[in-house]
Order: C-alpha cells, then structure tokens, then sequence
C-alpha cells in the first residue's frame, strides 16, 4: 500500500547504526541502536549527550544508556548530531 | 488495516508538511509514512525553533532561532501538536511517468511500415521477394530436406516443420514436395492457379483464368 | 540469535544485564543518581542501593537505599 514502510520499522532498520535522538527539551543524544522497545525506549551505546545552553553545547560521554521513550521528539537515522 | 482508513492523512501522503510541536518547534518535510500513533517518517526534514515572527518583529536573529536541517527523521506522534501542508508532492519520475500515459493520443497513427507491396497469399511469395535468382545462393539442398529421420532435433529446433513461403530454391528436386511445405509447385508442372512471380498480373477487371479441371471458386465454370 | 556480530539489545535485555552492577541515573531534572541498581520495573521505577545524588556535577546526598518512580527517569547508564 502507501506507506510501504511504517516509521517504528524505519528505526528498526537503523539498529546496528548511529541514531540521533532529538528530546521534547534541549536535549540530544547521538549513539549507536541497540534495539528498543513498544514504548520507544531506547538502548544505546557509545552515547554523546548533547545539551543545549547559551554558550553552545554541553556534551557528556555514556558507554551504554536506556533511554526512556517518553520524552523522545525526533528520531534522526544516521545522524551526526548537532554542530 | 487501521492506517489505510485514515484517509486524511493518506491525503496528504508524500506532501510536504509544516509540523507544529507541543515545545513550539516547527518541522517541515515530505511525509514518507505514518502509523496509528501518527508516527511521522519525513524526509528532507528542516526544524525552525523560536517562530520566525519574532525575527520579523525587528529583533536581529538572536542566538535562540535556529534553523537546522535534520534530513531523514521519524517524528513521534506524542509530541505532534498540528500539521498543515506546505507544498504539493514533488513530482517523482514514477508520476510523471503516470502523467505522460494519461495525455491524449496524437494524431500519429502506429502502422507497419510496408513498401507498397501486395499481401502475399500463403504459400506463394509476395510480390518482388521472389527468393533468389535461379543459379544464385540459396540455401543447400541439405538444408531444405525433410527432418524426421535423421537424428533427434536440438531442444531448440525441435519446432515443426515450418511452412515456408519461398519456393524451392534452384536445385531442388522436383519430385515430392516435403511435408509441409505448401510452396508453387516447380515449373513446368502445371499452370499456377495465381500470378507467378515474374509474370505480369492479369489486366484489371479480368478475373484470373482458372487452370483446366480447377474448379472456379465463387465464379460459375466458363460456359463458353 | 542473542550475541551474533550486531547483538539487538531491547530494553529488557539491557535491564536484565545490569541489575546488581554500578549505574548512573538521570532524571529530567538534570539531577543524577548513582548507585547499584537493585530492581526495576516496567515503569523504570528503580531501587538503587549506596546511592549518591549528584546536581550540577555536585555530590548533594547520600541513601543507602533510593526509590526512584520512573516517571522522572530520562535515562539509565550502565556506570563504567
């Protein structure tokens, strides 16, 4: 039909592969997919937090999140992050 | 399938989108696909944070209005607040494709190109295509004998004897035509029912001569 | 299936490798917890033990034992 491809399958397909992940706040995540969830809670690994201030960019290095899916705006396949 | 009854949004499907968010972000791209949560795929996907009216209002682009490009994004439904179309789906080559079947037809006309040259009849040779001069190439008797007894056929030659519609060439015997192969008879056997190759046709208005002892098709048998 | 080249980790999975071991939890707020993760559920409520609760990279308290609703958790870290 339409829509051949159904957006969750999208980021299925992006396990194994850097993701961005955009927040309700001004927060960002970029990692590599582990897999996730119903909820879209998120398992990521090698992670940068990105946190937006008013001089630029916080950043933090995580080796292995869940993320809960509860604040998750956007969903970036592929993405480098902010910068 | 609950997707596909929600035509609003298959309306919209392919359409580039203005995606107000419920912390005042403004996305746009074109809708690839959606789900029942009304999970986004959009493509080529711009964010515009800080409405730009506050630009417009005077105040040089303070460090809090971005515009970023995001490309391929999955937008989570949750945090949708409206949609409105921007643009009309860009044509894609499939739909144009589409579009050039639906114009109509011109005045060409498809028609095989011929030279002018009557339909032969089946078995005679079609005017002017009268197969090689006597005495020059053709094929070789061999290749003209029947099949059959000789060693089975090739898989891919093992089609039926074919009806040729050239007449024997120059060399091949007279004697029994092979199965087959409906061709004039040889010259010299009797007259042929239609003009040969060679011979002028008949003058208009006059109907071909039957043979003697061919019955006259349609045509009463000359009384006299 | 469970460790091939690219393992496909789902949030269960990773909750059921770390509990017993040193995590990190961030809360919306920004506040952090770290600590042992004891239990947890569905919701991401979470019991950590010999807890330390950090704000602005600051250590502010220290429980023996937290109980944090999962409603505020923004993320769970596997601690290095």
């Amino acid at each position: 039909m339409a829509s051949q491809l159904l957006p969750l399958e999208l980021i299925d397909k992006c396990i194994g592969s850097k993701i961005w992940v955009l927040m309700k706040s001004e927060r960002e995540f970029v990692g590599t997919l582990s897999g996730f969830d119903d909820y879209v809670n998120m398992v990521l690994e090698n992670v940068t937090e990105f946190e937006r201030t008013t001089e630029g960019y916080a950043t933090t290095q995580l080796k292995q999140i869940l993320l809960n899916g509860n604040n998750i705006s956007m969903l970036v396949p592929g993405g480098d992050g902010p910068q | 399938m609950t997707i596909s009854k929600n035509s609003k949004m298959m309306n919209v499907l392919n359409h580039r989108l203005r995606v107000t968010m419920s912390d005042g972000r403004v996305l746009t791209g074109q809708m690839l696909a959606f789900d029942k949560h009304m999970n986004l795929v959009l493509a080529d996907c711009q964010e515009f944070r800080k409405v730009k009216a506050k630009a417009v209002a005077g105040k040089p682009s303070d460090d809090r209005e971005r515009k970023r490009t995001l490309g391929l994004v999955v937008l989570r439904g949750e945090t949708i607040v409206s949609i409105s179309v921007d643009a009309p789906p860009p044509p894609s080559a499939e739909q144009q494709r589409a579009k050039a079947a639906q114009l109509p037809t011109g005045p060409g006309i498809g028609r095989p190109a011929g030279r002018g040259l009557p339909v032969a009849m089946p078995g005679m040779p079609p005017m002017g295509l009268a197969g090689p001069v006597r005495g020059v190439g053709g094929p070789a008797p061999s290749m003209m004998l029947p099949r059959g007894n000789g060693p089975p056929p090739m898989p891919a030659m093992s089609a039926a004897p074919t009806a040729y519609s050239r007449p024997p060439p120059p060399g091949f015997r007279p004697g029994v035509p092979p199965p087959g192969m409906p061709g004039a008879p040889p010259p010299g056997f009797r007259p042929p029912p239609m003009p040969f190759p060679g011979m002028r046709p008949p003058p208009p208005g006059m109907p071909g001569m039957p043979p003697p002892g061919f019955p006259g098709r349609g045509l009463p048998p000359p009384s006299g | 299936m469970a460790d091939t080249v690219q393992p496909k980790k789902t949030p269960s999975d990773f909750l059921g490798a770390i509990i017993g071991h040193p995590v990190l939890v961030k809360l919306n707020s920004g506040i952090i917890y770290k600590g042992v993760l004891a239990c947890l559920d569905g919701y991401m409520n979470i019991a950590l033990e010999q807890t330390e609760e950090y704000a602005n990279g600051q250590l502010k308290n220290k429980y023996g034992d937290a109980f944090i609703r999962g409603n505020n958790v923004l993320y769970i870290s596997a601690a290095e």
